[in-house]
């Protein structure tokens, strides 16, 4: 509700500007003509100085939020915003080193979590195995061998569980005792 | 087949900008003005589309153009941050999520599987009796708390990487067939607009207490209520005394609670059944054996807790929902978002 709520006053907040931008700009709402003046052409208006504000404003934003969330560790986040600013500038010589640059770091980074993560499995720790393959798959979501991993992991803490369940319910037959999974049959 | 049609909206070329000074001219011609004007493209790649909004336009009609399916609203929602896309307003719509598998440097993303057996009008001393009244207090607290109801065939899709889902997501199913599910829990979820599965072990079907094929039906026909497997006659798939994994007596055992429902349900819904809920929850190495043999895409247990991308798909997580649960109880099972230092 409380995220619902935040979307209605931003929304209207934005609503707001954007009426306040379309007043003083105009594309939207084209100021009257002269009573005398011929009536205008139909035309519709290209894009006015909003527009293109609107897209400058856009940029700076992406700019400010790649730095910033690649200042809380969210790098392929941050690439992404560097992204959508070549996307619309293709000659953005700042946007094409910044991703080459997160390019290397997160291929780096991912490299090294994928090499502790088998480490930790080969000795069998799986907590930090899974920790680290978590990190793989942060860093590069498709990356095979870390999902495989996890899978791994899953299932095998998945048929553990079942087989100490198994073996209460054995133990509670023997007793002709109930068990907490009782109440759900 | 939404990655399909999400592949078929993206170019296959490098990123190709639309020239700023024609992107807002329209053509100098007449025609007919169109019921929402077309968002502007200002730039598309195979990933995303940035845009400028106009009139009309919201993340679901964003949605719907782009990707479609107005229930990812959600999806390009997050990618925008907060504020509604108002006319003039540059939005990014993602064609793909950015990490797939749900994983940021903050934690995972995870999807709860509710499970729900009976429904009563009044209160009930059977903890496997959902009362009418706390059984709407939940759907409205899922709607309340902007949670996306959405299929097993949605989270098929997120635990393959292929289709993306929206942030909290949740799913809810109802076992074993019981008429109450039509009579009470179909008009709720209806009314609220939350899709479900039922599973069914198809011995019950038929007596008194349990749903009818022309409820079963009715039900489908809305597109709401998809129908799936809970074995033949609710015997756990766990060994039983005297049994091993090996013993054929075992193995045949499993076959009779997999196929002839199996077939029995698909010929009588005329759509292919691939999805299990075991009876009690109960699994073992054999079963799964099995149905990855018959290519079983999704089984879920009873085992407490949410899913991730990387959980087993024959062996999901669900939380059973009694009927003296608390709100904070109900709360405690939606677990959509798992937090981890993964920098």
């Amino acid at each position: 509700m409380k995220r619902a709520l935040a979307r209605l006053l931003s929304a209207l907040s934005l609503g707001l500007l954007a009426a306040c931008a379309s007043m003083q700009a105009g594309p939207m709402m084209p100021p009257p003509a002269a009573p005398s003046a011929p009536a205008p052409a139909p035309a519709p208006p290209p894009p006015g100085p909003s527009a293109e504000a609107a897209r400058a404003q856009f940029i700076t934003q992406q700019r400010a939020e790649a730095r910033r969330v690649e200042a809380t560790g969210a790098l392929t986040q941050a690439r992404q915003r560097w992204r959508y600013v070549l996307a619309l500038v293709p000659d953005d010589s700042e946007a094409s080193e910044q991703i080459v640059r997160l390019d290397g770091v997160i291929r780096t980074k991912r490299d090294a979590a994928l090499a502790q993560g088998e480490a930790a499995m080969m000795r069998g720790q799986t907590a930090a195995a899974q920790t680290a393959f978590l990190r793989v798959l942060a860093l590069d979501g498709t990356n095979a061998q870390a999902r495989r991993r996890l899978v791994e992991l899953d299932t095998r803490a998945a048929l553990a569980r079942q087989e100490r369940k198994d073996a209460r319910m054995r133990a509670a037959r023997v007793a002709g005792m109930e068990t907490p999974e009782d109440e759900g049959r | 087949m939404l990655s399909l049609l999400v592949s078929a909206c993206a170019t296959s070329g490098p990123i190709q900008p639309m020239p700023v000074s024609t992107m807002a001219v329209p053509e100098p011609v007449a025609r007919p003005a169109p019921r929402v004007e077309d968002p502007v493209i200002l730039a598309r790649t195979d990933d995303f589309v940035i845009v400028r909004a106009r009139t009309g336009d919201s993340y679901a009609s964003l949605a719907q153009r782009f990707l479609q399916d107005a229930s990812l609203a959600d999806f390009v929602a997050d990618a925008n941050g907060s504020g509604a896309p108002t006319p003039g307003r540059i939005v990014i719509v993602p064609l793909k999520a950015l990490n797939a598998s749900g994983v940021f440097a903050d934690g995972y993303q995870t999807v709860p599987i509710l499970c729900y057996h009976q429904f009563s009008n009044g209160r009930s001393t059977d903890a496997m009796i959902m009362p009418r009244e706390l059984f709407i207090a939940q759907m409205e607290y899922l709607k309340d708390n902007d949670y996306n109801v959405i299929t097993l065939a949605d989270l098929e899709g997120f635990l393959k990487a292929s289709r993306p889902i929206p942030p909290r997501s949740v799913v809810i199913t109802v076992d074993d067939g019981f008429r109450s599910a039509y009579d009470i829990a179909f008009p709720i979820l209806k009314s609220y607009g939350f899709r479900a599965t039922f599973f069914i072990y198809t011995d019950f079907l038929g007596g008194g207490r349990s749903l009818t094929w022309d409820a079963i039906n009715e039900m489908r026909a809305t597109g709401m209520i998809d129908v799936q497997s809970h074995s033949k006659t609710h015997t756990s798939f766990s060994l039983e005394d005297g049994e091993t994994e090996q013993s054929p007596a075992y193995a045949a055992r499993l076959r009779t609670e997999l196929d002839p429902p199996r077939a029995t349900l698909e010929r009588q819904l005329g759509t292919p059944v691939d999805k299990l809920a075991y009876p009690y929850g109960d699994t073992s190495r054999l079963a799964l054996q099995l149905l990855n043999e018959r290519r079983y895409a999704l089984a879920v247990t009873v085992e407490r807790g949410a899913n991730a991308s990387f959980s087993h798909p024959l062996l999901l997580r669900r939380d059973m929902v009694f009927g003296n649960a608390t709100m904070a109880d109900f709360q405690r099972y939606l677990r959509v978002y798992t937090r981890a230092d993964l920098k």
